[in-house]
């Protein structure tokens, strides 16, 4: 099968720099090129195989942004507990401590404080939600 | 339905396999919820059969009661292949594992729930059969032990479990396909039936 040198470097900049990523999006990829498209990865197979697995550009899944949103939304951007995290996206907090927090901590989306876990600016600019600014209204 | 019903007898009236084929969905269409989830199934299920390959080993997280048994049901019969289940905390013994794997046609699916809690020394055995589809296994022991390796039929492992996080990693890794169930909002049940 062939595959279109953009469309390459689409899978690869939203495989969060790990080869064993890069490998199972393009295998997903061709199966959509293979069944919905037309025999070859171009990149509006890819556009649309990445949006049905539901991975963002920056290589973030469903999870990883639910995970932001809840403590942006629900949370006001934290600090707030993992486990209160885990509980309010419906997750066990080693599988968010061990599985998504690493990647989101160091890609910078989220802190780690001693008062719990607390979203940074490139979450909001990431999700596209307005900061409001907490000091400001208290006083 | 007040009669007893013989489980040994084949003759089964239409109806009783009407209600059969209602309580277990056999087909991606008949299966609810997890939209998104079973149209990609589809698609890729769809591929591996063009290609006349196994499908690439899938992963179910979820909590208890979506469906990650039923999906993994679906899976085999849409694939056409047979279905072996087990579940991690029976296979205790890499015996048992390397009799499963043995016993597998090509491209059949092997169903393993719970696989959080297969016993670390199976899971070493599960990695090298996932990754070559070969598996080592020691006969005797003392002197005479020896190793021997087995060829195994390219086949599908489908790993459900509760508690993704308590998978170790290098086990995870040989899963192409990991799915997330999500617990089933109102606004995306399907009401017009």
């Amino acid at each position: 099968m062939e595959i279109d040198e953009r469309a390459a470097i689409e899978i690869a900049s939203r495989s969060r720099g790990t080869p064993r990523i890069v490998n199972a999006l393009l295998r997903r990829v061709r199966d959509f090129a293979q069944v919905k498209g037309n025999g070859r990865i171009d990149m509006d197979i890819t556009k649309f195989s990445l949006e049905a697995l539901n991975i963002d550009t920056h290589g973030l899944d469903e999870m990883d942004n639910k995970i932001l949103r809840t403590i942006i939304d629900k949370f006001n951007g934290g600090p707030v507990g993992i486990s209160t995290i885990a509980t309010a996206v419906g997750e066990d907090p080693g599988t968010i401590e061990e599985v998504y927090e690493p990647f989101l901590i160091k890609e910078g989306f989220i802190k780690r404080t001693p008062r719990g876990r607390e979203v940074t600016d490139l979450a909001y600019k990431h999700l596209g939600v307005f900061r409001a600014n907490g000091d400001a209204t208290l006083f | 339905m007040t009669e007893p019903i013989d489980l040994h007898h084949d003759s089964f009236s239409d109806r009783d396999s009407e209600i059969d084929k209602r309580l277990r969905p056999l087909s991606f269409d008949d299966f609810k919820g997890q939209q998104q989830i079973v149209e990609n199934l589809r698609v890729f299920v769809q591929a591996a059969k063009m290609r006349g390959e196994a499908l690439d080993h899938v992963l179910l997280f979820g909590p208890p009661g979506l469906g990650k048994t039923t999906l993994s049901n679906i899976v085999a019969n849409e694939l056409g292949v047979s279905l072996k289940l087990t579940s991690g905390p029976v296979l205790d013994k890499p015996g048992d594992l390397a009799g499963l794997l043995t016993n597998l046609d090509e491209r059949d699916v092997l169903f393993i729930d719970e696989i959080h809690r297969l016993s670390p020394i199976v899971e070493e055995y599960l990695y090298s059969a996932m990754e070559d589809y070969k598996i080592d296994i020691m006969i005797d022991k003392g002197p005479s032990a020896r190793s021997i390796q087995l060829e195994l039929n390219p086949f599908t492992l489908v790993g459900a479990t509760t508690r993704s996080g308590l998978l170790t990693s290098p086990l995870r890794a040989p899963f192409w396909h990991q799915i997330t169930f999500r617990v089933l909002r109102p606004e995306n049940i399907n009401r017009n039936r």
